[in-house]
């Protein structure tokens, strides 16, 4: 019973979801996370059943499922527009099936830290109701099979990230961080929509399968109008630059950070952030006939990769760094995913899934600090904590190694995947056998789609080493992308390291805030910071390039003909020369309090200031776009004050001024009435009396 | 049937006193005036009815007539009723006086013959004072003083007495 | 322009009747009142005069067209002294003047039952009434609202416009009717009077109405009253009813003993 058993995955956080809504602030209470953890948990057992039975040929033979829920909505087509069927679908294939299982099991887990960490508060069920909710969306986003429904939940975990930012509403910058960033948002959603129109008008429906998975239909498209499909691109991509927090939409994410850290951990690191990943890395089929799009999603992703980690460096604020940390990992799953080989969209998402183990376990790591040191975060504040909090010392450690990428933490693997992806668009001719392009068609027989190559000989022609981007050509950029990828490997490496540093060595200082009893948190958090720790150290080891078992079982929704390519040597001796001169450079500067750090700032204190304040991209975008929109909003609330209700005033007053004008006839006087009454007789007998003789 | 020109003679006697009624009535503050003026009126269209009864040979402008003089008398039974209650509320039978009925915020008509009333200090009466003071019981071999002497005694004291 | 002219003519006049009543009419207690009214007297007899010169000499007989002069210029000259004067009293007794001679104007036109009547009823009770108000409602001596009329100039203005248009109606009319039936304007004179021939047909179908001469006066008037008008009648008397009761009641209702209520 495959269907049931799909249908199970987000049906179980969505009752979760309800029964703690109904009876969470009256009967469960402080049990709320109960029924959350069930509900993930059995999400979690369905995900990895229906992940094994995707690896079986006998149960689901051609590798994907769609199962139809209900029709939504079947409007005819009339005059221009044609047809809109619409059906509420879950489509299950390998690439939904890797992110439903990361999704589910981090939830899981992150619902467990939460039940210890969240205790005592007074919106305790409010918390997992949301958190229940958030788990149902992010899962029907990732089943969708068609683009409204993808729509619909994208919005749905944007208002389950809002709600949760905002957890603490009392708190002016929380409700702040959260409007932040669904406004931040919806210049992003506002792109995606017009890319989902598109998509209408050019293909006549939104279903996955008349779409991206209809080779022919994208071939025809692209051979009538490539430069449509490439606005698609685009526009999709807008929308994933919003969710994804990538530049220059990618200020909101930071400022989430004001949500509660399990939260910052589930939904601002490991899953929603990464909607946006996912979605791309879904339209691969499109991306393939849009060159120059692929081209933008990469610089884009390695121009946020940089600037992030830039921005990094400087932060004191230790969930801020871990913030900036993510902005630029996702950063790299983008610049992977813009070379448009298996490799890189390969090492995107499986980047995506190690990102998820070891980002989860850093935010929870400092969540585990935070809890700790009363609420205090901030890293100057703190240090030397390693003998307080082994375990928490122990598995942000794993965490943070696997993060710098080396070997063979789990951090390692994805990273240099996406790298070698990126030196190999860089060089085309070297490696001629690899530089393949994904097959457009995740339906078709082998045989098709050797016939559709045949029928449409131009697409294959599709050269992107002709593709230039402000007059410079592709290989140039993905040159440059790589050196500025490698880059940013070392500055990812020194920042968390420089964040390991100074929250777990050197001499011990301990917050006033944290009083008395700073201590280890309970096992309640320790565990699933161990679980993760594992995963973040091994996952790498075992699923990667030295058993392509990843690879293997993404291929099953991707088509690649060649999934292998042999190991660049290059890449990984500058990533992993990268990792320990960044690890080596912050054990320099910030293994013991010195005064290297400040001495370096002040040398060069307008780099420092600029990184210091991120880049000043706030303010850029108070001055350019916050204040003329103010401004606007000034003029039209003086327009509606003054002209609209001006002119309802005005209207209102006429009859008042007539009134006006006309009630000291009204004065009580019985002989003003009667001279009044006896004038207009006398003018009523003289036009009917009088008039006619003359 | 009718005299043309003898009915334009009645006619004419009816329409001046009708118009003298009205005269009277728009400029005469008295309401008992006013109210007689009414019957003026009145009177002015009977004469009209009779002649036009006589003219048409018809009872009717008779029996109208008889008509109006029987709801004359009821008007001038409640009017002057009214008038009688109306007096008693203020001693006065001055029209300008009841302009309630006016706009809340407008102020009251004044001619120049209300104005220059209203500029003149009222006078207000001077009351013959007797007895004793209050608040003092009667006893025998006691002299009590009066109201008189106590005021007496105030006004020899340089404090004012206020005159009202 | 005949008829324009006549209407001018008629207007002068009544300006003229108008003016003078202006200058009649209490506006104080001045000395150089008294000539005002000497000259408000003047002109108002002029103006009486020149209307009654308009007045067709169509009496049937010499005394009965003096009577008619005399009584109508008691009754209009008693009007204007009425509301002339500065008590309310002589006012009074003003009007009763008028109604005197308005009753031997409905005798002169052969209204005996309505002449007896309004001397009895009005002279005699209404005007009683009056008096008796008057007496129990009048402060010691003249009041200053009797001496200040509210707007004469107005108030006369209006007098004017309604007098100028009754007569200069009436006079338009009896001149058309006058006239040949060729030489009236189309639609003029029928809109100011009906035709008597008319006013006899629509009494055709009340036979009761039509007076006939040599039939007893009041039994003629009686038996239209009694049975023509029975419903109006019975209505009439109800109404009297009622205003009693009301007068009794408005008069009994004690503004000390309400508020002590």
């Amino acid at each position: 019973m495959p269907e049931f058993l799909v249908t199970l995955i987000p049906l179980c956080p969505l009752l979760a979801c309800l029964a703690i809504a109904v009876l969470g602030p009256t009967v469960l209470k402080e049990k709320s996370h109960w029924l959350t953890i069930l509900g993930n948990g059995a999400a979690f057992v369905c995900a990895l059943l229906a992940l094994i039975g995707l690896t079986s040929t006998s149960l689901i033979p051609q590798g994907h499922r769609t199962f139809e829920l209900y029709k939504w909505m079947s409007l005819p087509a009339s005059g221009d527009t044609g047809a809109l069927d619409i059906a509420i679908t879950l489509h299950l294939d390998s690439m939904s099936a890797i992110m439903l299982t990361m999704l589910t099991f981090v939830a899981t887990l992150v619902a467990i830290y939460a039940s210890s960490y969240m205790h005592g508060d007074p919106g305790y069920p409010r918390f997992f109701a949301c958190v229940s909710l958030f788990t149902f969306s992010m899962i029907m986003l990732v089943l969708s099979g068609n683009f409204l429904q993808l729509f619909m939940f994208w919005e749905a975990v944007g208002l389950c990230s809002y709600l949760l930012i905002g957890f603490w509403y009392e708190k002016p910058s929380a409700s702040a961080a959260g409007m932040k960033a669904f406004l931040v948002n919806r210049v992003g959603d506002f792109g995606f929509a017009i890319g989902i129109f598109l998509i209408w008008t050019t293909f006549g429906s939104i279903n996955y399968a008349d779409t991206i998975f209809n080779p022919d239909a994208l071939a025809k498209v692209a051979a009538e109008n490539p430069g449509l499909l490439e606005t698609i691109c685009l526009c999709l991509f807008t929308g994933a630059v919003g969710k994804s927090a990538q530049f220059p939409l990618h200020v909101w994410l930071p400022d989430a950070m004001e949500g509660p850290t399990p939260v910052s951990a589930l939904i601002h690191a490991a899953t929603m952030v990464t909607a946006g990943v996912y979605m791309v890395a879904r339209c691969t089929n499109l991306y393939m006939y849009a060159p120059h799009a692929q081209l933008v999603v990469s610089v884009i992703g390695g121009l946020t990769a940089l600037i992030a980690a830039l921005i990094g460096l400087t932060q004191t604020d230790l969930k801020r760094v871990l913030a900036y940390s993510t902005v630029s990992q996702l950063g790299y799953m983008f610049l992977g995913l813009g070379t448009g080989t298996f490799l890189g969209i390969g090492g995107a998402m499986f980047h995506l899934v190690t990102h998820a183990f070891f980002k989860a376990l850093l935010f929870l790591g400092a969540g585990s600090v935070m809890h700790a040191m009363g609420g205090v975060i901030d890293m100057r504040h703190f240090g030397g904590l390693r003998k307080l909090m082994p375990k928490t010392y122990a598995t942000f450690l794993i965490g943070s190694l696997a993060l710098a990428g080396l070997f063979p933490l789990s951090g390692f693997w994805s990273k240099d995947t996406i790298l070698a992806s990126v030196r190999m668009a860089a060089h085309p001719e070297a490696h001629a056998t690899d530089s393949h392009v994904v097959a457009a068609a995740s339906h078709d027989t082998h045989a098709t789609q050797a016939a559709r190559v045949e029928v449409h000989p131009t697409l294959s022609a599709v050269d992107k080493t002709q593709v230039t981007l402000f007059g410079i050509r592709a290989t140039a950029w993905y040159e440059i992308l790589f050196w500025a990828g490698s880059f940013t490997a070392f500055l990812t490496a020194f920042y968390s390291f420089r964040a390991v540093f100074m929250t777990f060595h050197g001499e011990e200082r301990i917050p006033p805030e944290a009083g008395h009893h700073a201590h280890e948190s309970p096992s309640a958090m320790t565990t699933p910071l161990i679980i993760l720790a594992v995963g973040a150290a091994f996952l790498g080891l075992a699923l990667g390039h030295m058993t392509s078992i990843f690879d293997d079982f993404l291929n099953k929704t991707l088509h690649a003909p060649e999934v292998h390519h042999a190991a660049d040597w290059l890449v990984i001796g500058l990533s992993t020369a990268a990792a320990i001169g960044g690890i080596g450079l912050a054990w320099v500067m910030y293994a013991e309090r010195s005064g290297v750090p400040a001495s370096i700032a002040q040398s060069v204190k307008p780099l420092y200031r600029l990184s210091l304040n991120k880049f000043y991209f706030d303010e850029l975008y108070y001055v350019f776009l916050v204040v003329p929109v103010m401004c606007l909003a000034q003029f039209s609330r003086f327009f509606d004050w003054i002209g609209i209700d001006g002119f309802v005033g005005f209207v209102s007053r006429v009859p008042g001024a007539v009134a006006k004008l006309a009630r000291p006839i009204q004065n009580g006087l019985v002989q003003f009435y009667a001279l009044s009454m006896m004038l207009a007789t006398a003018m009523l007998l003289w036009a009917l009396l009088v008039r006619p003789g003359w | 049937m009718g005299n043309l020109p003898l009915l334009n003679n009645y006619l004419s006697v009816g329409a001046i006193l009708f118009a003298l009624g009205l005269i009277g009535f728009l400029s005469r503050r008295n309401l008992i005036v006013m109210f007689l003026c009414a019957e003026l009126m009145l009177q002015g269209v009977s004469l009209t009815f009779v002649g036009f009864s006589t003219f048409h040979g018809s009872w009717g402008g008779q029996v109208f007539t008889i008509f109006s003089l029987a709801l004359a008398g009821a008007e001038a039974a409640v009017a002057l009723a009214l008038i009688v209650v109306l007096f008693r509320r203020n001693e006065t039978l001055d029209i300008s006086l009841w302009q309630d009925l006016r706009e809340a915020d407008q102020p009251p008509v004044l001619d120049e013959f209300e104005a220059a009333v209203a500029d003149v200090e009222p006078v207000y009466p001077e009351l013959t004072r007797s007895g004793l003071l209050p608040g003092q019981g009667r006893e025998p071999g006691h002299h009590h003083r009066t109201i008189d002497e106590a005021i007496d005694e105030q006004r020899h004291e340089p404090v004012e007495v206020p005159h009202a | 322009m005949g008829e324009f002219e006549l209407t001018l003519s008629t207007l002068i006049v009544v300006v003229l009747g108008g003016f003078g009543v202006y200058l009649l009419l209490p506006r104080g207690t001045n000395p150089s009142d008294r000539i005002a009214r000497i000259v408000g007297c003047v002109l108002t007899t002029i103006s009486l005069v020149l209307i009654a010169s308009n007045f067709g000499d169509v009496l049937p007989n010499k005394t009965n067209e003096l009577t008619f002069y005399i009584l109508a210029a008691v009754s209009i000259v008693s009007a204007v002294l009425m509301i002339a004067s500065h008590n309310p009293v002589i006012s009074a007794l003003w009007f009763a003047l008028v109604l005197l001679s308005n009753s031997g104007l409905y005798l002169l036109q052969g209204a005996e039952f309505l002449s007896a009547a309004t001397i009895i009823i009005y002279a005699g009770a209404i005007i009683v009434t009056f008096l008796f108000v008057i007496m129990l409602a009048q402060p010691n001596g003249a009041a200053p609202y009797d001496l200040h009329s509210r707007e004469p100039l107005l108030s006369c203005t209006a007098g004017v416009i309604l007098a100028w248009t009754l007569l200069g109606t009436l006079h338009y009319a009896c001149n058309e009717e006058a006239k040949p039936l060729n030489q009236r304007p189309a639609g003029a004179s029928s809109a100011a009077l009906p035709s008597p021939s008319l006013v006899a047909k629509s009494l055709a179908g009340h036979p009761e109405s039509v007076i006939r001469e040599g039939k007893a006066h009041v039994d003629s008037l009686g038996r239209t009253l009694f049975l023509e008008h029975y419903v109006a009648i019975e209505v009439v008397g109800m109404l009297l009813l009622v205003a009693v009761v009301g007068a009794v009641l408005i008069v009994n209702r004690d503004p000390a003993k309400l508020t002590a209520a």
